[in-house]
């Protein structure tokens, strides 16, 4: 990230390092003209997992998701074979059991709102190129420091080896999700009753974006970060690191790429200058409304490995552990509430253990 | 009675000798027989030039027995009609030193001289846009020429005087910001400036990003800026024309200085070949800013590497009385590296070789070969993806053109062409490990040709018209390969139905008739009204999608998809001069009509880019204003306050959604700033020290914000505002110069201290967002690429 920063920066970047006080906040008093619009991401992949739409309206900030509930959402083959999804939370639907994903052909997502409102994909052709990665990572101590304070904290990398192949028409990108055991804080009692187990998942570093163009790389060992993390109380058991990789078309590809600009811009005279980032999904029968999001069709891989305590050479302050004779009430509430955790479940996966 | 008899004794001594004290000053000269009297007028001509250079003066006046005759032309030619007899001419220019005749002339003759510079004493001070008389003089309006001598007494970055920074102080002209190459004349971009070095058409002029231009001043003798309305003779952009003007070495004697600055160092010698006859110019600057990394505790900047230089060789030879030649080579060469991770490098070269012939006594012919070379290149050292992009243009310009003057009016005629080759935009991989795929993309070549007839005539005294036809054509060259897109789609690379494999010979043709016309009425000798229109066409074009230009933008030619830029600029301007010529005043109006402006799609792709038309768009341009300018030409304290209102916009409303901005609806341009004022002032402080200081203040440009966001996949995603809607704060900033003459006696040297962003404002080159951590949305920050004050110090030694 950094270094992408500096190459995108160029001068600009050498004009800070001797003249560190170029930056300053700044508030933009917004116009009245920024309107509610329409945000679907739908992804579907040859696997049986990773296959959900979100269907949400444009938000003020991230803490303030606004779902969009009660749609029909389905996808449909090249070959006719139809896939529906279901709300499983406000706004997610996820794809529910059918026929297996082919690489190769094409995929379109609808989505009819309680209104009527109608909302059409562009269709995605899944593609038949897929890599394999080997993972590896890194543990560092680090001191973060801002204007007001400095703390030392402790961070993992994670990288990907990745053999590309010749030259050719394929586009990957990679994303980072972390599953972990989620220890509750575990009360004395006469029957010595666990806590329920508690399996949380989250993506990891979101706004990293890693793509390739198979165009203009010839065969060779790609090596990349591709995700980094504080290391911090959700590390104290068992906790996955996994890194799928995604086949997508080009039209996704450029989409992402566009993703990546807008989240690296840094005002430097080489930035291209940041704009609304157009999707392939329209609504069908108001083609002047502007939908944001995007519908893709990938094959997947996936690589994973995990940490515990014993593999981090650094103490972790525990959050959740029992303290005799402390009030119930100075427990913070994700250690007595699995459901208070991110995507959340009592159901530990078969791979996990 | 007594005193009133002795009074006008006095009086009387006093008219009956001072002419004859100012005759003693005056040169007497004879011309022809004075028994063989001719009836009728006769022809008076010749050629002034500098003494020192051997260069033609321009805008040198020959008064003729009290009253104006008339100036000499980019040539220093000059051409009176006057009755045999006796009379008294007076030679008057703005930076020498004035000459006296008394001629008797009784048949047509032919008389050459020579000026010399005045002393540094006051003039070199005089700070001002042009010459006081020239104000209100002038023919066309909203034409800025500033002497070289009067540009160094402006404060300047790194304490070198540069001729874009100078510019940018001028009514009419801004900037996207700091660390912008070019310049904004009237609401245009920046690609629509022409830049010629006498004449011969420059790309590639600014070194670091924007902060120098790479025409080293000490080799200027004056440039001019056509805001508009240029003569015909001037074409190829379609907003304003920067006609830089070099000097010759000296033919008399050998000199020379060097300097030694806390950023560069420079160094100039001259001098004759051959005493009177032949002359050489060598001009040299070269960064020395990496001593400053060193200082820098970051090991990545004591590591990295900043260099930029240029040079200009001149030799010029006066054939004879008649015949005149010189040539010409300005090289530059940018070198940016950080640590061993990426870096940019730009080079530009031009070479000319420019000859001048008195035909007869009133025709001359100038022409003009001239070759340039643009080329650029970023690269990287990232592992696998490693890669190094080049991309460049190479040129070939030939221009002749004659002049035809006679008594005060003047008429041109000539033809110009430019054959244009683009470089391949190649990449390749930059290290070992790198696995890039060398590849290039082919691309265009063209020619540019035009005829132009300009004539500028004075049928009254109160009456001036300058104007003309200048008839420009274009050709897109083969080979090529030119892609056929469906119609019913908008231009992209899925919408591309079949290709076209073009041979040698022409692909597309496009052709333009540029009528320019301005006239000046005087109301009387201190006051005038000037209008112009002027049509200008545009072949070649700055690609670049950023918020402003780069050293590194692509030059792309005009093809089957790429229609020319046309522009329709008029304007009206009332001129005053008062308290003898003390203050010059003037308020300008401007429109301005574009066609065919390049824009960009959202996230345009450009580089290696088979099918660069699917990236751009073609808009409209409107833009108008009203400029102010207020200038004090003598005394001790010299200089302007110029104030500029003026609206920049610009309309994408293509046949596709694709091909729209903000819904096909007028958007302010990245150059939209309407309020624009400066302050330029010069105090001379005995005896050879000087004091100047600058002010100036411009709106903030336009930018897109976000309006909101949106979770993309767990990504938290801003939404941005349609295009330009907000403008990142106003920019104000006070630059201070000192230059002291004479530090140690023995020797002829002066010491400058520049004080640069003296108040260190942080003024925004860009507002951006960036979100930290995990905190719930995007903060926005201001940029300042100089966000303290730079101080600078130099020391120059003049050897003569």
């Amino acid at each position: 990230m950094m270094l992408k920063a500096m190459q995108k920066n160029g001068w600009l970047f050498f004009l800070l390092m001797l003249n560190s006080q170029c930056i300053e906040p700044i508030t933009i008093k917004l116009s009245d003209n920024g309107k509610e619009q329409m945000v679907i991401y739908g992804r579907i992949t040859d696997q049986d997992e990773s296959n959900y739409v979100t269907v949400y309206r444009t938000i003020n900030d991230a803490n303030q998701p606004r779902p969009i509930s009660g749609a029909t959402v389905t996808v449909t083959a090249d070959d006719l074979t139809t896939y529906t999804f279901q709300e499983s939370k406000p706004g997610l639907y996820e794809m529910q059991p059918g026929p297996p994903r082919q690489p190769g052909h094409s995929y379109l997502l609808n989505i009819t709102l309680l209104n009527g409102t109608t909302y059409q994909s562009k269709a995605e052709v899944m593609p038949t190129y897929i890599g394999t990665d080997s993972l590896t990572y890194s543990i560092s101590e680090e001191t973060f420091e801002s204007a007001d304070f400095s703390r030392l904290l402790h961070k993992l990398y994670v990288n990907t080896k990745t053999e590309l192949p010749i030259k050719g028409d394929y586009f990957l990108r990679w994303e980072t999700d972390e599953v972990y055991y989620w220890n509750l804080t575990d009360f004395p009692d006469p029957f010595n009753t666990p806590p329920p187990d508690c399996i949380a998942s989250d993506r990891v570093d979101p706004q990293r974006i890693n793509l390739i163009n198979g165009n203009l790389v010839n065969e060779g060992t790609l090596n990349q970060l591709v995700a980094e993390r504080e290391l911090d109380y959700t590390f104290k058991s068992r906790h996955y690191l996994i890194v799928r990789q995604f086949s997508i078309s080009e039209n996704s590809f450029l989409y992402w790429n566009n993703v990546k600009t807008l989240l690296n811009n840094t005002g430097s005279p080489f930035d291209i200058p940041p704009a609304t980032l157009q999707g392939n999904i329209r609504n069908v029968s108001d083609t002047d409304e502007q939908v944001l999001g995007y519908f893709e069709a990938a094959r997947q891989s996936n690589k994973r490995f995990f940490l515990v305590p014993g593999f981090i050479p650094y103490y972790i302050e525990p959050l959740c552990d029992y303290v005799p004779g402390q009030d119930i009430n100075r427990y913070k509430p994700i250690c007595l509430d699995c459901g208070l955790m991110p995507n959340s479940s009592n159901t530990i996966p078969p791979w996990f253990m | 009675m007594n005193i009133l008899y002795k009074v006008f004794l006095v009086i009387a001594i006093c008219f009956i000798y001072l002419p004859i004290y100012a005759q003693d000053e005056s040169v007497k000269l004879s011309f022809g027989d004075s028994t063989l009297t001719k009836n009728g007028n006769i022809t008076f001509t010749g050629t002034i030039t500098n003494m020192t250079t051997g260069e033609p003066l321009q805008g040198a006046h020959f008064y003729v027995d009290g009253l104006v005759g008339c100036a000499t032309d980019q040539f220093g030619r000059y051409f009176l009609l006057m009755e045999p007899g006796k009379h008294k001419l007076a030679l008057r220019h703005i930076s020498m030193e004035p000459k006296f005749f008394v001629i008797s002339i009784f048949e047509s003759s032919v008389f050459n001289t020579t000026m010399t510079e005045k002393a540094f004493q006051l003039e070199e001070l005089v700070v001002s846009a042009e010459g006081p008389a020239q104000n209100i003089q002038q023919t066309i309006g909203g034409v800025s020429t500033i002497k070289i001598s009067q540009l160094k007494a402006v404060p300047a970055l790194a304490g070198e005087p540069d001729l874009m920074k100078s510019i940018q102080l001028l009514p009419g002209v801004t900037t996207v910001g700091e660390g912008s190459a070019g310049f904004n004349v009237r609401g245009g971009r920046q690609d629509q400036n022409l830049m010629l070095l006498n004449e011969a058409m420059l790309i590639g002029s600014s070194h670091a990003i924007g902060f120098l231009s790479t025409i080293n001043t000490d080799v200027v003798e004056e440039f001019t800026l056509y805001k508009g309305a240029a003569p015909a003779y001037l074409g190829g952009r379609s907003a304003s024309v920067l006609n830089v003007r070099t000097r010759s070495g000296s033919f008399e004697k050998w000199q020379g200085n060097f300097s030694i600055g806390s950023a560069l160092s420079k160094i100039t010698a001259e001098g004759p070949l051959k005493k009177d006859k032949a002359s050489m110019l060598f001009a040299g600057r070269i960064s020395n800013a990496n001593w400053l990394l060193k200082q820098v505790d970051n090991p990545d900047v004591r590591s990295s590497n900043v260099r930029f230089n240029d040079t200009y060789t001149n030799v010029s030879w006066k054939i004879n009385q008649k015949n005149f030649i010189d040539a010409s080579l300005l090289t530059s060469s940018d070198y940016f590296r950080f640590a061993s991770q990426f870096g940019y490098s730009w080079n530009s070269l031009l070479s000319s070789i420019n000859m001048r012939n008195l035909i007869h006594e009133n025709i001359s012919i100038s022409t003009i070969a001239a070759f340039g070379k643009f080329e650029n290149s970023y690269f990287d050292y990232e592992g696998v993806k490693s890669a190094k992009i080049t991309n460049g243009l190479t040129y070939s310009q030939l221009k002749s053109s004659a002049l035809f003057a006679w008594g005060d009016h003047t008429f041109t005629a000539g033809a110009e062409s430019i054959l244009y080759h683009s470089d391949p935009e190649k990449i390749a991989p930059n290290t070992a490990e790198s696995t890039v795929v060398k590849n290039q993309v082919q691309k265009e070549k063209g020619r540019e040709s035009a005829l132009f007839l300009a004539f500028e005539v004075l049928p009254w005294e109160w009456l001036s018209i300058s104007g003309g036809l200048r008839t420009s054509f274009f050709q897109q060259l083969g080979p090529d390969t030119v892609f056929q897109y469906a119609t019913n789609k908008a231009k992209a690379s899925n919408s591309i139905t079949d290709t076209i494999a073009y041979d040698k010979g022409v692909i597309q043709s496009y052709y333009g008739f540029e009528p320019r016309l301005s006239f000046r009425v005087s109301i009387n000798k201190n006051q005038s009204i000037k209008a112009g229109y002027a049509r200008m066409n545009q072949y070649i074009h700055a690609i670049s999608n950023t918020s402003s230009p780069t050293p590194i933008d692509l030059w792309q030619m005009s093809t089957a998809y790429i229609a020319p830029q046309l522009s329709d600029n008029f304007s009206l301007g009332y001129f005053l001069n008062f308290k003898s010529d003390l203050y010059s005043t003037s308020i300008e109006g401007f429109y301005r009509m574009s066609k065919n402006q390049v824009e960009y799609k959202d996230f345009a792709s450009l580089f290696q880019n088979h099918h660069l038309e699917t990236e751009l768009l073609s808009g409209l341009g409107r833009s108008y204003g009203v400029e102010f300018l207020l200038k004090k030409n003598r005394g001790k304290w010299t200089g302007w306050i110029s104030y500029t209102w003026s609206r920049a916009f610009s309309k994408v409303d293509g046949q596709f959604q694709e091909e729209k901005i903000n819904q096909g609806e007028w958007f302010a341009s990245n150059y939209d700033r309407p309020h624009a004022a400066s302050m330029v002032l010069t105090k001379k402080i005995w005896p050879r020290s000087s004091f100047g200081i600058t002010t100036t203040y411009i709106t903030g440009r336009p930018f897109s914000a976000i309006d909101n966001y949106y979770l993309l996949n767990g990504a938290l995603i801003p939404n941005y505002s349609d295009r330009n809607l907000y403008r990142i704060p106003d920019y104000f900033r006070i630059d201070l110069t000192f230059t002291a003459g004479n530090v140690f006696r023995r020797i002829e040297d002066s010491l400058n201290i520049s004080l640069y962003n003296f108040l260190g404002r942080q003024n925004a080159y860009s507002v951006y967002y960036e979100r930290f951590a995990n905190r719930p949305r995007f903060n926005a920050y201001k940029l300042s690429l100089l966000g303290a004050m730079l101080p600078s110090i130099s020391y120059t030694v003049t050897i003569k």
